[in-house]
């Protein structure tokens, strides 16, 4: 009878193992290539891959770099983080001092509907809206796509992480009197770990997103450094990473899909920096 | 502390301007969806039904292939791998859950479409091209068993995720009960995926729901000809569409309108598929 | 909390910070923009045809080079997207290889008031294929060609293109005299496709018979965007013939790497791509190869037949169909599937330094004569001073005309 058993475990082994070992060898296999491919322009053209702009011209050896696109990433992504997390945590407070509230449980439905949501279809709206009425696509715009995607995410997140704070601790709040502002307080600087966590994960789902930027941003691979970036919200969308992966990925010449290849490690790279940050913060979570 | 006071008011604002921003986009996608639909328009857009085709077929295949692939994660990580290697592969996982997709995009598109081309959708043709999915010639590098394939590679990290934390709160007094009656690695790991069968269907609906979204993957492997295509072929999915004709705006009365109605489909697919699975498996579960 | 998860945090913030500091330095540093103060800063955003790619960035980069304050963002779409994106105001310099069609030009024309639509650059498509184990170059007529794109013909082996290809033949022995035709086309909107339509109705008349059906049914958009998949069901039994790529690189890609194919690419992609080009027969019967000499001669007795034609940059350029007329032009070695890349641009301004920026732009394309790339011929010297003296006289901002914005601003 024993034996009966080891047999199927071998085989479930097996199985496992080779299905398994199929997906993480491909996800691997990728890995690989954004490091390999995309160390290549920084081997070649050393740091300056980082901060030049690509050169397009087909018969001169010279790469350039991707230095507007990472430029325009930090941009858009910070102005939306800028007023998305600030907007999207104090929802999440309301949601967590309310929860019955019939306000709160119809918001609360909504931003889960809109979480899940295509992204796609946020770029239809700024376009019809926005794009369309100002015959710009301003980088502001993008951002504003993006704030779908992080209001709803950091809200939520906030009043989950809040309503798992043992329930004494808010009761010692109130029998100590505290106002309602002390009370969330110290209710947020107890979960302070987890709530920052989830904003960097929120801030690394924003630096990923490219469905509406495709719509609301210019899909080109060429942006040369300009003295638009000292007004980068008003003067013409800047090209993101993600943006310029994308037309990289078709693009003409052999030099500029290298230099999305290296486009696609630096926001690996950002991603994988916010994750462990992410990951350091949440692996400690203490209460007090 | 249910009395409203300033604080009360302050703090609402967020909320209103939230709930203002989820409020604006529905009623923007609805009204600017209607001329196409009062018109007809979009019925008679030759485009629009093969890319809802195309967009469930995609998913279908990403939502099947994630399901083998992250129950084999699962399995493999809690009953089999030792310690430090779970850990390795966990962070791994959580990691690829939120992680930039066009990458996938690229990746395939350049370096993955080829080998699977040639190593897996020309063998489809040649044994199986009796059957109408395969019966496509594969010269071109784009499909959609290409795209359907790389979204359940992407998908699968976060459905992983999903049913590996369902899985941890198995209470352990069922697996020292299985282990006290002899069972082997098989009974625990089919009892365990039994006792989690709402998180395996909620993950999938996630994954769903994320791979039918995904728009830059999509419109990079997936070749833009709007067709009832076979799985070999070159084929179009609604964001897709959306990202490569919203730019022909003018050029046809109604098509603004009729890629709008598109994405409110979309949009509607993906919240019927989340909260609806959900609703059902509750119900059935009463 | 513990004293080492404080530091942490503050080490990181002040490490992201100092970062982005330095970055930002840097990049300011690389680009000279010192001398130009931030107020006249302009963006001048070009959108449309994927066939002067090459040679447009070549001017953009000298454009940026001379004036640092002007920044310009080229999409290379498709002329169907470039028109589009003109008339919808996302566009202030619309690139379409035939001229607009006259709907959409009375349509920006009734939005944006009077136009100016010239010609920027010359160039030719060619025929590129991959057949493997070829010796020497194909040779291809009108009709072979639109019966490929068509689907009568679906083997390279075919009797047709043996008899012009003795090359061939010893392939098509090894390969059983069997080696499907796979034709890639364009999937959007594409002025390159417009000029290859064109030119196969006028060299095959099942091909003129099927465009006439099209258009009738769907208008000038039939010839930017045919509808192959109907058109391989009705000739080669399958919708299953072709592949589907976007963009000039996408056909040059796709036919890199599929053997057994055959795509149409503005000449320059062939050039850069590294791609075999087809001989195609011309007018006089001879088959002649894509060289810059046989372009060149079929430009020189395309400008004789442009001599004879009235040019008014201001007007509709469509209803001339100038571009018809100079496909196929007469000459011993002249090669037929030529064109010119048109481009179209507002008059009326509201805002000096946009107009400013245009004309810059404007006066690289149409007064430098030694910035043409590899694969491109320049449009006749007459025809682009006429066009950039009437811009200069014609376009205003507010009312006012150029030339007063021009003149006393010289140096910016």
């Amino acid at each position: 009878m024993v034996r009966k058993y080891r047999v199927r475990d071998l085989i479930l082994g097996i199985l496992v193992s080779t299905t398994s070992g199929i997906v993480l060898s491909l996800i691997l296999w990728m890995l690989l290539t954004v490091v390999y491919l995309g160390s290549q322009p920084l081997l070649k053209e050393g740091i300056r891959a980082l901060i030049e702009s690509p050169n397009v011209v087909p018969m001169s050896p010279k790469i350039g770099g991707i230095g507007p696109m990472i430029y325009s990433t930090l941009v858009i992504v910070g102005t939306c983080v800028a007023i998305g997390l600030p907007i999207g945590f104090l929802t999440g407070l309301y949601l967590y001092e309310h929860p019955t509230s019939k306000l709160s449980r119809i918001c609360r439905r909504l931003l889960e509907v809109l979480v899940e949501a295509p992204t796609v279809c946020y770029g239809v709206v700024i376009y019809l809206t926005f794009i369309l009425a100002l015959k710009e696509k301003l980088a502001i715009f993008s951002s504003l796509s993006l704030l779908f995607i992080i209001i709803p995410y950091v809200a939520i997140q906030t009043c989950d992480i809040l309503s798992t704070l043992p329930a004494e601790l808010k009761e010692t709040c109130v029998a100590l009197g505290l106002s309602r502002w002390q009370t969330l307080k110290v209710l947020t600087r107890a979960a302070w770990r987890a709530l920052i966590a989830n904003m960097m994960i929120s801030i690394a789902k924003v630096l990923g997103e490219t469905g509406p930027l495709l719509i609301v941003a210019h899909v080109t691979v060429k942006l040369s450094w300009g003295p638009w970036i000292y007004h980068p919200l008003t003067s013409v969308a800047p090209v993101p990473l993600t943006v310029f992966i994308y037309a990289a990925a078709r693009a003409a010449l052999s030099k500029v899909v290298m230099l999305g290849w290296l486009a696609c490690l630096v926001l690996t790279l950002m991603a994988f920096g916010l994750f462990i940050i992410a990951r350091i913060l949440s692996r400690t979570i203490e209460i007090l | 502390m249910k009395s409203k006071n300033i604080s009360d008011i302050f703090l609402a604002i967020p909320l209103l301007i939230s709930l203002g921003l989820v409020l604006y986009f529905l009623v923007v996608l609805v009204y600017y969806s209607i001329p196409s639909i009062v018109s007809g328009y979009l019925f008679r857009y030759e485009a629009a039904l093969p890319s809802i085709y195309g967009s469930l077929i995609i998913s279908i295949i990403a939502v099947v292939l994630s399901l083998i692939f992250s129950i084999a994660l699962t399995i493999l990580i809690n009953e089999y791998l030792p310690k430090f290697l779970e850990g390795i592969i966990s962070s791994l996982i959580d990691v690829l859950a939120a992680f930039p997709t066009v990458i996938f995009g690229i990746w395939g598109l350049q370096i993955f479409a080829p080998y699977f081309r040639d190593f897996v959708e020309w063998p489809l043709y040649r044994y199986l091209g009796f059957l109408p999915p395969f019966s496509y010639p594969p010269y071109q590098l784009q499909s959609a068993l290409l795209t359907g394939v790389v979204l359940g590679i992407m998908v699968t990290p976060f459905a992983t995720a999903v049913i590996r934390e369902a899985y941890r709160t198995i209470p352990r007094e069922l697996r020292e009960t299985l282990l006290s009656l002899g069972a082997g690695k098989w009974e625990i790991a089919k009892i365990s995926l039994i006792q989690i069968r709402e998180a395996i269907i909620g993950g999938l609906t996630l994954s769903f729901g994320k791979a039918i979204g995904e728009t830059a993957a999509v419109a990079l492997l997936i070749g833009g000809i709007p067709w009832f295509c076979p799985l070999t072929a070159q084929c179009e999915a609604i964001p897709a569409l959306i990202v490569s004709e919203i730019g022909m705006g003018l050029m046809y009365p109604n098509l603004l309108s009729a890629l709008t109605a598109l994405s409110l489909i979309l949009f509607i697919i993906g919240a019927v598929a989340l909260f609806g699975i959900r609703y059902v498996v509750r119900r059935i579960h009463r | 909390m513990a004293k080492t998860q404080y530091i942490l945090i503050t080490i990181l913030v002040v490490a992201v910070v100092l970062g982005i500091a330095i970055y930002l330095y840097t990049a300011h540093s690389v680009k000279q923009v010192e001398k130009a103060p931030q107020r006249s800063s302009i963006v001048i955003r070009i959108g449309g045809a994927t066939a002067p790619m090459y040679q447009i960035e070549k001017w953009i980069s000298i454009l940026e080079k001379r004036y640092p304050n002007i920044t310009v963002i080229y999409d290379a779409v498709g002329s169907g997207k470039g028109i589009a994106g003109f008339l919808e105001g996302i566009y202030d310099i619309a690139l379409h290889d035939p001229p607009m069609p006259t709907q959409q030009w009375e349509e920006a024309y009734r939005k944006y008031g009077p136009l100016l639509e010239c010609p920027d650059v010359g160039g030719a498509v060619v025929l590129i294929y991959n057949i493997p184990g070829i010796s020497g170059t194909l040779n291809l007529t009108g009709e072979i060609i639109a019966n490929i794109f068509i689907g009568k013909i679906r083997n390279w082996c075919n009797k047709e293109i043996l008899r012009y290809n003795k090359g061939l033949i010893k392939t098509c022995k090894d390969h059983h005299y069997y080696i499907p035709i796979i034709p890639v086309v364009r999937r959007e909107a594409s002025g390159t496709t417009f000029i290859f339509v064109t030119y196969l109705t006028i060299v095959s008349n099942t091909f003129r018979k099927i465009m006439r059906i099209q258009y009738s049914k769907r208008g000038p958009m039939a010839y930017f965007r045919p509808d192959w998949s109907s058109i391989w069901r009705e000739y080669a039994h399958t919708i299953a013939y072709g592949i589907y790529a976007s963009g000039n690189y996408g056909i040059a890609s796709t036919v890199k790497r599929t053997p057994g194919s055959i795509g149409y690419v503005e000449w320059s992609y062939a050039i850069f791509s590294n791609l075999n080009m087809a001989r195609i027969l011309n007018r006089y019967g001879n088959f002649v190869y894509p060289s810059y000499r046989n372009i060149v001669e079929a430009f020189e007795n395309a400008a004789e037949i442009l001599r004879k034609e009235k040019f008014n940059p201001l007007g509709d350029l469509w209803k001339e169909k100038i571009f018809e007329k100079i496909l196929n032009p007469p000459g011993n070695d002249s090669y037929p599937i030529i064109f010119f890349s048109h481009l179209t641009v507002k008059l009326y301004y509201k805002n000096p330094l946009k107009a400013i920026a245009v004309y810059r732009f404007l006066s690289v394309v149409w007064s430098m004569n030694n910035t043409y790339v590899r694969g491109y011929i320049p449009v006749p010297k007459s025809i682009r001073s006429i066009c950039l003296s009437t811009f200069i006289r014609y376009a205003r901002v507010d009312n006012r005309s150029l030339t007063s914005f021009i003149g006393i601003t010289k140096n910016s």
